[in-house]
């Protein structure tokens, strides 16, 4: 395995827990390619156009997207379900065209020059979006996602701000795409229009949905494996995606929830305090 | 004279979004299921056609039942793969697994066949002629007329036939039919057919019309009549003809106007997302069945 397995996997991982913030609060995207674009192109333009650092440009890269995902937030109030997903699709196939004849950034020929990801910042951004992940699901704003998602009028009758909540959630997940393309525009040297379309948001959706939607490790974890697994087997590489589409498939007849749900988290957390602390009656009767 | 033309071929090239669109919304309006393998049905069904033309050198008028037959087939295999085997509490995994049986399609073909459209032998084109200066060509033509036809069976078919009466029980109220004696495992097998075999009379037609096909068309035309049948209003079949006549019209015209002519491919996408802001339920949808996603 070389680094770069190491480094796409990292991108995936920030990409994957992008999309469960987004899942977390009941709305699906499969247009999260479009905020991968996004932050790809602002990046790329800000460190080979106008000479700015790598860190400035992520940072850029992260508001330029989460902008995008709060504009794109409020009219995605207005439709749930399929509707959202279908329209979320339609919004990555118009950035996608966008950038197809945006003369500024290439156009269809894209742009190219960038350099600088190494494997630490990667690591060092995947480390921050989990810890931010952590703090988000741990914090009041990460249950009421919770609270939006089992029912959305139970929560409104709570006094939760559904607007609020929702597209706090697409704008926070847009952004962190953004991140994600760039580091991988500034890995691969080059982007076109191509790279983040259909497909691409298809391969995120895979992510979380094989590691499990319930929890941000599940996603993270679905991330890893599915960059990994192939590499693992040689001559993976062009059947990739068949043996991408199997799994997901086998996957939704044999363990809907994914990898990890959070029966498998309590499950974790029960086992290691089990063995951790010695039994008292009290622990006993609590179990 | 320029429009007239256009909008004649934007309702031919509407008609193929239509029929598309209409296998979307079968599959939706009567199981309330979205098969988002339906544009690779599409794409395999093209490519059952032209293997037919080319290896059997089967002549066109019995290459379109062939290719309608393996893409029913593939309907059914989707139900009995993507759909049975899933519990129902998880609303989401169906359609995920769609998604997955329609990349593990494109990819088988890109792997076997390659990544490169294939050509279809120009002996099965038909010739072009023209009414009043205005040029019609005769695979457009031969493509709308099966279409309409098509539309106007399908619909005689949900109206009027036993079948036809159970899916739309089907669509009201599954349990309910199932009590009335409807057999609900026959009529999900044959809602799958028929709608992969509009599918795949599409793929072919397509094929013909372009002279290519290309494992990728799924997720060009596949996905713009999917933006279509939500357009039309979910699960609503005669918005699902509407809106593609419309939107094949509306892309036609835009060719045509300065400045525009490079957006083509983002103006269904873009009318979607203008629909969808202003009726959250399509044009003609009424039911909220959008919830449990």
């Amino acid at each position: 395995m070389t680094e770069s397995v190491f480094i796409f996997a990292g991108i995936n991982i920030i990409l994957a827990i992008s999309l469960y913030i987004t899942l977390s609060t009941g709305q699906i995207s499969l247009g999260h390619g479009a905020f991968m674009a996004i932050g790809a192109y602002m990046a790329s333009v800000m460190t080979v156009k106008w000479g700015f650092n790598l860190p400035l440009a992520i940072v850029a890269a992260a508001i330029m997207a989460g902008i995008v995902g709060v504009a794109v937030g409020f009219p995605a109030l207005r439709v749930k379900g399929i509707y959202l997903a279908i329209g979320t699709l339609g919004l990555g196939e118009v950035v996608q065209v966008f950038f197809h004849n945006f003369k500024y950034t290439g156009g269809a020929s894209g742009i190219s020059g960038m350099s600088g990801t190494t494997l630490y910042l990667v690591w060092f951004m995947v480390a921050l979006t989990i810890l931010f992940a952590w703090q988000l699901t741990h914090s009041r704003i990460g249950w009421a996602f919770k609270a939006v998602h089992e029912d959305e009028v139970a929560a409104q009758s709570m006094g939760l701000n559904i607007t609020y909540l929702k597209v706090t959630a697409f704008g926070v997940s847009a952004a962190i795409a953004g991140i994600a393309g760039a580091l991988y525009s500034h890995y691969i040297f080059f982007i076109d229009p191509h790279a983040f379309g259909y497909h691409t948001s298809l391969l995120i959706l895979f992510y979380v949905i094989f590691g499990g939607a319930q929890t941000f490790w599940g996603a993270a974890l679905g991330a890893l494996v599915l960059t990994l697994l192939p590499e693992l087997i040689r001559g993976m590489q062009e059947w990739r995606l068949t043996f991408y589409g199997i799994l997901i498939m086998a996957m939704m007849v044999l363990r809907p929830q994914g990898l990890i749900s959070h029966d498998t988290i309590n499950w974790i957390k029960d086992f290691f305090s089990k063995k951790s602390l010695p039994k008292t009656k009290a622990t006993e009767e609590a179990g | 004279m320029l429009l007239l033309q256009q909008l004649i071929n934007g309702l031919m090239q509407g008609s193929i979004y239509a029929l598309v669109a209409i296998g979307y919304s079968l599959v939706f309006g009567v199981l309330n299921l979205l098969n988002m393998a339906h544009g690779e049905v599409f794409m395999i069904a093209g490519f059952v056609g032209l293997l037919l033309i080319l290896a059997l050198d089967l002549p066109i008028y019995l290459a379109i039942p062939a290719a309608m037959a393996a893409a029913a087939l593939l309907g059914v295999i989707i139900e009995l793969l993507c759909f049975r085997p899933i519990k129902k509490e998880f609303h989401l995994a169906p359609v995920v697994s769609t998604i997955a049986f329609g990349t593990v399609l494109v990819s088988l073909t890109v792997n076997f066949i390659g990544s490169e459209p294939q050509v279809f032998p120009a002996h099965v084109n038909i010739g072009d002629f023209s009414v009043g200066g205005i040029l019609i060509s005769g695979t457009e033509l031969l493509m709308f007329a099966i279409a309409i036809t098509l539309m106007v069976l399908l619909t005689f078919m949900l109206e009027k036939t036993k079948t036809g009466r159970a899916m739309r029980a089907m669509a009201e109220n599954e349990k309910a039919a199932q009590i009335l004696g409807v057999n609900v495992k026959r009529i999900i097998i044959t809602t799958f057919a028929i709608s992969a075999a509009l599918a795949g009379i599409a793929g072919i037609l397509v094929g013909l019309r372009f002279g290519v096909i290309s494992p990728f068309v799924g997720a060009t035309i596949g996905l713009k009549a999917l933006a279509v049948m939500v357009i039309g209003g979910l699960g609503n079949i005669y918005g699902a003809m509407v809106a593609g006549l419309l939107l094949g019209m509306l892309e036609a015209a835009t060719v045509v106007i300065p400045g525009l002519s490079p957006y083509v491919d983002a103006v269904i996408w873009g009318f979607l997302v203008f629909v969808l802001l202003f009726k959250p339920n399509g044009l003609l949808g009424t039911r909220v069945q959008a919830e449990r996603v």
